[in-house]
């Protein structure tokens, strides 16, 4: 779904719902536009995560959709009006809940690939 | 958070509102990269390229947002589609507007077709096939009548005698419940004098089995007829209008009807005429009533659930064979018992008219469809180039279907909507206008909407079919010839203008042969009314005098009679007076006589009239051989008779008759009785003497002495004769105040309103048909070379370039309609020829291939045709062949 491109230009695939997890993430600290979004993302991963413009903006929307995340049109201070988006409670709820069961899926696949034998049950 | 559906529904109303945002957050982010890039040194256009190119395709984009706006791709379609119609609304909208004239034509010519269609059929509907709406089921309701089979004649004996009909009732048991009834007259006697009405003394459960409640009160039943109970009757709806001015109050009012104080129990709803009668009285028929036993009565009858009509008349039948030898003298040798449905009984009798009228309907719809196809298909052909270009532009096929469709769809709705108008329109005038006497009186002419959404549809369809045709066109063809050439009347265009033509010419021949009918009917008509009577019926004032219940003596009568006359004959105004049993010219009734001296095999019959002197005088029917009646022979009480000329000629042939006598039994007495001779001392002009179409019979006229019943005062008056009723009707009264006096007018409103309905009827139906076919044909001839000549005017253009002259222009366009006249005319004569011989039915003296008649339907066709190709032909030699050819 949502592809990211490393310096080497291979794509590491994303598991479904995780830009979304990335965006409501990024939208803790205050409210952003689209394009600060994406730098905020680009910033945060240390330039390994580089966000497709095509993927961003559908999964703004559905955040809006969901209820998950508020939009309006404010001005910046250069004066451009843009549309900056903004975590509701109920954002803050989902968030809570996508990290944890990312937490819970990382140790997973974490201790699945640190096993030095096949463990049996 | 709001329910999915609602937030679904929202988006799909907000979507181009949240497009455009959309495109706004995307510039925004654009413009923000660049920013970035600017604030790092580079050029402002170096910036905005850079940032695209960071950003991606902004379309892509877009569209991969919207696909997660919405929930289903149905909604995106649905969206596209609607957009799409309103867009196709909006050119189906222009186009219209640019070509008025066609536009107007057409929905002309659809609403003219289906609101014509519509009108004459409801008023066929109304009139003869449901002519009883205010009855319950009136196809479970029979009547009878019994055919003689000899005489090879479809109608027959419909009224059974007493005891005769209660012989049927006791042994048939297909029938739920029978009713019997009859008419007569009901005086009803005042303080000033007496009024008669028609009377139908008919079974308490009459109304009950017809399914017809009161409209106030109560109708009859059954107790109201058992013997004691107390007299009742109920009145007509008419007659509570017109004598009583619909006052609720008399109800319950007792009235003395032939010398019983009656009480008014009901007022019977509108339309309700059963029996002809403007009162009903319950009546009992019983076998020991001696009073009953020689009086005859229409017999009907509910057949029971679960038994067919033919089923009742095959139990009839058996029924039939064992009560006729029980009155032999009333069932001729071979006969059959007929058991028909009320309407039937009705419909019967007009079977020809109604399917001739049902052909007419037809045809006239036909006609339009074939206008409003061949101006679509015309327009087709302009259409050419345009769907060419379209489709090579990448247009989807079934855009260009959906967008014809719904040009013809608007078309057929809005000539629907005009349709319907008109079929309102129409229907609610023809009720209103429809003179009385020419229709039942108990139909409803009322839109039927069955026909209504059959012209609808059949209309839509034609509109919808024919309005493809461009369509189905580009599909087929390469696109290249279409784009290449003009597309004005060259290539396949040529094929389709072969089916316009074929189709004007067929639109020509059906309104020919619409136009034959009516000119015939018409023809018909003028016949019977200019008919020579035998008689002069202008001013003539009728009095009917009917039974009194206690009648005088003969003496008594004729001294009434004479007196009467001669106050009659003095009042100013009166030029003379007389009295006769019937009513010119209507004769009197059928009456077998002998010759003395002569006997012949076959029964000699005669119309017999009994007349006072001055009768002759005052029709001014001539006397042609002997003399007439006179004061002496009427008070004399002589036995003479003055004969007619068709008398002479068939039972005195070559021979001199006066002095010869013949006898007869007068109308009223017994057979039992001996006939009473009488001496021909006179023969009079031929009269006519049975309805209008038939031959006039033989008849005797006697003087009124000898024993009359019912008579007519017959007035010939200086003015008006209405003006006078008055007056007579004083000067009778101030004779005998219990005289009861009906039915007074004059002897051509009688003749109007008996003799001719049918034909009149006949004559408007086809009349207007005719017309609006004419008018149709017109639209459609006149928008046709219209069209041809559009289509034709670069060839028009070349020509007129290259020397032709306007001269040649005009005989090529004119010529052209002409043609078609010539082919429409002469396929419209065979077709009259074939088809007005199912009107020979209604015809009298004129034949149905009558030439005259023809020959005036070609004349105004040709006359018709002729304009309307002749005006847009004209036209055409007005092209400027410079004007065309540069905007080719």
């Amino acid at each position: 779904m949502s592809p990211l491109r490393s310096p080497s230009t291979d794509r590491i695939e994303l598991l479904k719902g995780t830009l979304d997890l990335l965006v409501l993430r990024t939208l803790v600290f205050g409210p952003m536009h689209g394009h600060g979004i994406a730098k905020a993302i680009q910033s945060q991963s240390d330039d390994l995560l580089l966000v497709d413009h095509g993927s961003l903006y559908p999964a703004l929307h559905r955040l809006v959709r969901q209820g998950w995340l508020k939009a309006d049109w404010e001005d910046t201070p250069k004066g451009r009006p843009m549309k900056f988006y903004k975590l509701t409670p109920a954002g803050r709820r989902q968030l809570a809940a996508e990290e944890s069961n990312w937490q819970q899926l990382a140790r997973a696949i974490g201790l699945v690939l640190s096993r030095s034998e096949l463990k049996r049950s | 958070m709001a329910p999915r559906w609602l937030v679904t529904l929202r988006e799909f109303f907000t979507h181009e509102r949240r497009d455009a945002d959309l495109a706004r957050e995307l510039e925004a982010h654009v413009a923000a990269e660049a920013d970035e890039r600017l604030a790092d040194g580079a050029t402002p256009d170096e910036a905005r390229f850079a940032a695209r190119r960071v950003v991606g395709n902004l379309t892509a984009i877009r569209e991969r947002t919207r696909d997660a706006w919405t929930w289903g791709r149905v909604v995106l379609m649905l969206r596209d589609l609607t957009s799409g119609v309103r867009q196709d609304l909006r050119y189906a909208g222009r186009t219209f507007a640019k070509q008025r004239g066609f536009t107007a034509a057409a929905i002309l010519a659809l609403g003219l077709g289906i609101g014509a269609t519509t009108t004459i059929y409801s008023v066929i509907h109304g009139v003869l096939l449901d002519p009883y709406p205010m009855y319950r089921e009136v196809d479970r309701l029979v009547g009878f009548t019994i055919v003689d089979l000899a005489s090879g004649r479809p109608d027959g004996r419909g009224a059974f005698q007493t005891s005769e009909l209660l012989d049927y009732r006791a042994q048939a048991t297909s029938f739920s419940e029978t009713i019997a009834g009859g008419g007569d007259d009901v005086l009803w006697r005042t303080a000033t004098g007496t009024e008669q009405w028609s009377g139908g003394f008919t079974s308490g459960n009459t109304f009950a089995v017809m399914g017809a409640g009161a409209a106030i009160g109560r109708t009859l039943t059954l107790e109201d007829e058992a013997p004691g109970a107390p007299p009742v009757f109920v009145m007509s709806h008419k007659l509570w209008t017109s004598r009583f001015g619909q006052d609720p109050s008399i109800v319950n009012r007792v009235y003395t009807l032939n010398g019983t104080p009656t009480t008014l129990v009901g007022i019977m709803p509108e339309r309700i005429s059963k029996l002809g009668a403007e009162v009903w009285l319950p009546q009992r028929l019983d076998r020991a009533d001696r009073t009953l036993a020689h009086r005859f009565w229409r017999f009907q009858a509910r057949l029971k659930p679960g038994v067919s009509v033919a089923d009742a008349e095959a139990e009839m039948n058996t029924i039939a064979r064992r009560v006729a030898l029980d009155y032999p003298r009333l069932y001729p040798e071979r006969f059959s018992i007929r058991v028909e449905t009320i309407i039937d009984g009705i419909v019967g009798q007009f079977r020809t008219t109604l399917y001739t009228m049902a052909a007419a309907v037809g045809m006239l719809l036909l006609i339009a469809c074939i206008n409003v196809a061949n101006m679509l298909l015309s327009r087709a052909a302009d259409r050419e180039q345009e769907m060419a270009v379209r489709a090579s532009l990448g247009a989807n096929r079934l855009r260009l279907v959906r967008q014809l469709m719904i040009e013809s769809l608007l078309l057929a709705l809005a000539g629907a909507a005009f349709g319907c108008l008109v079929a309102y329109g129409g229907t609610t005038l023809v009720a209103r206008s429809m003179p009385e006497g020419l229709i039942p009186r108990e139909s409803v002419i009322r839109l039927d909407p069955q026909v209504l959404l059959f012209c609808l549809f059949v209309a839509g369809a034609t509109a919808v079919l024919f309005g493809l045709v461009p369509a189905l066109q580009t599909a087929r063809r390469q696109l290249t010839p279409a784009l290449r050439d003009a597309g004005k009347g060259t290539g396949g265009g040529f094929r389709r203008a072969r089916l316009s033509h074929a189709l004007v010419v067929g639109e020509i021949a059906l309104a020919l042969v619409l136009l034959s009918s009516a000119g015939v009917l018409m023809r018909s008509f003028i016949k019977m009314q200019a008919a020579d009577l035998g008689f002069d019926p202008t001013n003539v004032l009728v009095v009917r005098i009917p039974a009194e219940p206690t009648p005088k003596t003969v003496d008594a009568q004729l001294a009434f009679v004479t007196q009467a006359l001669a106050r009659i004959r003095a009042l100013p105004g009166v030029i003379d007076a007389t009295t006769s049993n019937g009513v010119p010219p209507f004769g009197g009734s059928t009456t077998a006589f002998e010759v003395a001296g002569a006997s012949t095999e076959r029964q000699r019959s005669a119309s017999v009239e009994m007349v006072s002197d001055g009768y002759f005088r005052t029709l001014r029917i001539p006397l042609r051989r002997g003399r007439l009646i006179t004061a002496d022979d009427t008070s004399g009480k002589r036995a003479v008779a003055v004969v007619n000329e068709r008398l002479v000629a068939q039972h005195f042939p070559g021979v001199d008759p006066i002095g010869r006598t013949v006898a007869l039994r007068l109308p009223g007495v017994p057979q039992t009785a001996p006939a009473s001779s009488f001496e021909i001392v006179g023969v009079a002009a031929d009269a006519r003497n049975r309805s209008l179409p038939d031959p006039i019979v033989p008849a005797v006229y006697v003087p009124t002495s000898v024993g009359p019943t019912r008579y007519s005062l017959l007035i010939r008056t200086a003015g008006p004769p209405a003006a006078m009723a008055e007056a007579v009707k004083r000067e009778l009264w101030s004779l005998d105040r219990s005289l009861a006096l009906a039915d007074t007018g004059a002897i051509t409103e009688y003749i109007q309103r008996f003799q001719y309905a049918r034909p009149r009827l006949g004559l408007v139906v086809f009349g207007s048909f005719a017309g609006v076919g004419l008018l149709l044909v017109v639209l459609g001839v006149a928008s046709l070379v219209a069209y041809t000549v559009a289509r034709q005017s670069r060839e028009i253009g070349i020509r007129l370039a290259i020397g032709a002259s306007r001269a040649d222009v005009l005989r090529l366009t004119f010529g052209m309609g002409l043609r078609w006249l010539a082919y429409g005319v002469a396929i419209g004569l065979a077709g009259s020829l074939a088809t007005t011989r199912l009107l020979a039915a209604e015809l009298q003296q004129v034949s149905a291939r009558d030439p005259l008649t023809l020959a005036l339907g070609v004349a105004v066709i040709t006359a018709s045709a002729a304009l309307a190709s002749y005006l847009p032909a004209r036209r055409a030699t007005r092209i400027d062949p410079l004007i065309v050819l540069r905007s080719q």
